[in-house]
């Protein structure tokens, strides 16, 4: 068998690709599995040692050719067709799209595979997704909000790769003989085991906490621990940037070090560091796979839900400002980098210390001392089944319990819990998973109060369904006449007062938008109008199904103690 | 009118109008210059088209380098031609495309073949100071940013011109073509063409 990965953006995505890449290769041992990836990332195939082949995509050279007049105008065109015919020349079986742009939906389509999965465009530009999960994706990218999974998530389980291995980067990456080799003498002239790595530079200025927050979080931290070395990576072009860094700190006579290597020297030496403390940046991802702890600093664009540290126990130091996070695109729009310069250098300090001691009971003080500033959201990801980042001071409220709810919801729902046969999915698991998690976020709520809560949200559903099913039978009797405006009218009046009923409801604010959509598609043709209704009515059907599930499920996993359960009564 | 001089190094270097198409000093060390100028800049798997047979010796330095690649030559005169071929036996007559009518390039065979897939172009200085409107024309159209030399590198990509709007290519202006340009010259027809496709990913690498 013959398999295609397409991985066209940045190397970090290629990294939280990488559970998946690796639990491909467990399905499939005898499988040949090449990876397309840009041109500047080849470098992590030494890492990636199970994949068989990484082929270049040479996409800097084609734009070249496309904006340099004195390129032959046809010569990106005939680079592209030649690349393209290499790839159909081996005979895939699958291809398998990761990436979610328009550039990868093309080349998908003109790549010649029995089995395809993943965004892509047919001849006629018409869009597929081959699976739930690549199409929650496309809806993934515009939503805000922490009711999001974790890319390196969505990746696994779009290829029904649901297993504890698959639920960690830890050994997706393989460490190789000249990353050692680059990072021996780092290792051996530091002589210390006690390496703190740092990262101070990220791809992007808004992404940027600033050198002089670094160096100030470095001198607590130095302080609080003298036998610390601290180690700063960095690539070559970075070099000029981080060296009066680092000597500014070894002239306040802290144990620094700079380290421009590879990406698999980086690799090799992350693995032989306690923490990595850095911004949003593929380092971070390449700690994640080395087994290292992160603390990592949000700011600017830096969207923790989506591409947060992976790594159970890292924890990530997220800016208050409410503009944050902003849009990739487009530069500041304030007049000074605010939602970096608020996150104080103090209390990076004092997360990473409690990181690298590898305890976390100071966390909730030091999120509570600094809670006009920064958030501080703790990585789980051992029982959960998916990638979660709570806040330390969250508190048990029907929002805060809703968010995990849904997030199972959905799991359960593009695992094949919404299709009209159900499908064996293993609803049993993921009420396991989720009652751990709860226990993990809220280890003092009682089984008392875990019930009430559901209890009460389980009352709102029932509410709701009654709705439902009223609009089932509002649609049977709209069938004979969706043309009819003033009918179809009627019918979406029912659906706004719906809409405007659950706003209420934090377990049900998830269907707003496909409540929005159809409320507000005015342009449709009747047929298609009606034909949205009814599929989305059914998706509210059948989610409000799986939250029931869910909750009475839950609720037998907070057993009340026997006596109690007396008190209950009186 | 050509003359054959003899080079200090005792080779025979060719000499128009006056003017020498090879060094007069040395002209196999200029070649071997040359050619190290052209190997480094050029990947291993493009062509090479050369602009100017000169004296030969530069086209016979990179063939016997380039052993694996296609290297083309475009001369204008026909006299030139054949003393080269005289003078140089490693040169590949079949790839050799004399035409004093620049215009008429894109008619030929094996100008086609040249521009079959990705080529590079390699100026021959001297060959360019003796007739730089030629060879300018030649560079020019090799590159096709420029309305008649787009529209005649066209006429070597027979799959296009099916596909596109023949109003739209009427319309195409004094602007620099660019990949704007060429998506605005499809038709409906060429929906879901392999071809378009193409283009359409490249758009998207200059959104």
């Amino acid at each position: 068998m013959k398999i295609l990965i397409l991985s066209l953006l940045r190397i970090g995505d290629v990294i939280m690709a990488a559970p998946a890449l690796r639990g491909l290769r467990d399905r499939y041992p005898q499988a040949r599995i090449h990876l397309v990836v840009n041109s500047q990332f080849t470098g992590i195939a030494p890492l990636l040692p199970y994949i068989d082949r990484v082929i270049p995509f040479e996409r800097e050279r084609l734009q070249k050719g496309l904006g340099d007049a004195s390129v032959p105008v046809f010569e990106s065109y005939a680079r592209l067709e030649s690349f393209i015919d290499s790839l159909n020349a081996e005979n895939y079986d699958v291809a398998i799209n990761l990436t979610h742009n328009r550039l990868s939906a093309w080349m998908m389509s003109l790549i010649e595979a029995k089995a395809k999965t993943g965004l892509s465009f047919d001849a006629q530009g018409r869009v597929s997704f081959g699976s739930n999960w690549f199409r929650y994706l496309n809806y993934q990218v515009d939503s805000e909000g922490p009711e999001v999974f974790h890319f390196s998530d969505v990746f696994r389980f779009a290829l029904d790769l649901d297993g504890e291995r698959e639920n960690t980067l830890d050994s997706a990456l393989i460490e190789s003989a000249s990353g050692r080799r680059e990072a021996d003498p780092v290792l051996n002239e530091t002589g210390s085991r006690n390496i703190i790595a740092v990262q101070p530079l990220t791809s992007d200025r808004k992404k940027d906490w600033g050198v002089q927050n670094f160096s100030a979080a470095i001198e607590l931290m130095a302080k609080r621990f003298p036998e610390a070395t601290f180690v700063v990576l960095g690539a070559p072009f970075e070099k000029e940037k981080l060296l009066p860094f680092v000597d500014r700190l070894r002239a306040k006579t802290i144990q620094a070090r700079l380290a421009v290597v590879s990406l698999e020297g980086a690799f090799s030496l992350l693995k032989s560091s306690r923490i990595l403390l850095t911004g949003d940046t593929s380092i971070k991802h390449l700690a994640c796979a080395a087994g290292t702890r992160v603390v990592e600093i949000c700011v600017g664009s830096s969207d923790p839900y989506r591409t947060g540290a992976y790594r159970h126990g890292s924890v990530i130091v997220r800016t208050r400002e409410t503009c944050a996070p902003c849009p990739h695109s487009g530069a500041c729009h304030r007049e000074s980098h605010a939602c970096a310069e608020r996150v104080p250098a103090e209390a990076v300090a004092l997360v990473a210390g409690e990181v690298y001691e590898g305890r976390m009971f100071q966390l909730r003080a030091i999120a509570e001392e600094y809670a006009d500033y920064i958030d501080v959201l703790r990585v789980e990801s051992r029982v959960s089944g998916y990638w979660a980042a709570y806040s330390v001071l969250e508190t048990l409220t029907e929002e805060s319990l809703a968010r995990w709810l849904d997030l199972t919801c959905r799991k359960l729902w593009f695992m094949g819990m919404g299709s009209q046969t159900g499908g064996m999915v293993p609803l049993g698991t993921e009420v396991v998973r989720l009652s751990r998690l709860l226990r993990v976020i809220h280890p003092w709520v009682s089984a008392i109060e875990w019930r009430h809560f559901f209890a009460d949200m389980e009352r709102d559903l029932r509410s709701a369904e009654a709705r439902i099913n009223g609009f089932k039978v509002g649609l049977e009797y709209l069938k004979g006449c969706y043309e009819d405006p003033r009918r179809m009218r009627e019918f979406v009046r029912g659906l706004i007062a719906f809409r405007d009923r659950i706003r209420h409801v934090p377990l049900m604010r998830s269907f707003k938008d496909g409540l929005d959509s159809v409320i507000e598609d005015d342009v449709s043709p009747a047929f298609t109008r009606f034909r949205r209704i009814m599929s989305l009515v059914a998706e509210i059907e059948r989610r409000t199904e799986i939250y029931l599930r869910l909750l009475r499920g839950l609720a037998g996993q907070f057993p009340v103690p026997h006596g109690k359960k007396r008190m209950e009564k009186l | 009118m050509i003359e054959l001089v003899t080079a200090r190094n005792g080779k025979s270097v060719l000499k128009k109008d006056g003017k020498l198409l090879a060094s007069v000093f040395d002209p196999l060390r200029e070649a071997a210059a040359w050619a190290d100028k052209v190997q480094s800049e050029f990947g291993a798997d493009e062509s090479i088209i050369v602009l100017g047979l000169g004296s030969g010796y530069h086209v016979e330095e990179l063939s016997a380098r380039c052993s694996d690649r296609a290297i083309y030559v475009v001369e204008k005169d026909v006299e030139i031609a054949e003393r080269v071929f005289e003078l140089c036996g490693g040169i590949r007559r079949d790839r050799v495309i004399v035409e004093p009518d620049w215009i008429r390039l894109a008619d030929l065979p094996v100008f086609q073949e040249a521009l079959g897939g990705v080529y590079r172009i390699a100026p021959h200085g001297p060959s360019y100071q003796i007739d730089p409107e030629y060879y300018g024309a030649v560079d020019r159209l090799l590159r096709g940013r420029d309305k008649l030399s787009f529209l005649l590198l066209m006429k070597t990509r027979p799959e296009f011109l099916p596909l596109l709007d023949a109003e739209a290519v009427n319309a195409i202006g004094d602007e620099a073509i660019s990949i704007k340009t060429i998506s605005r010259l499809f038709s409906a027809r060429a929906v879901g063409s392999r071809q378009r496709r193409i283009w359409q990913l490249l758009e998207e690498l200059v959104v």
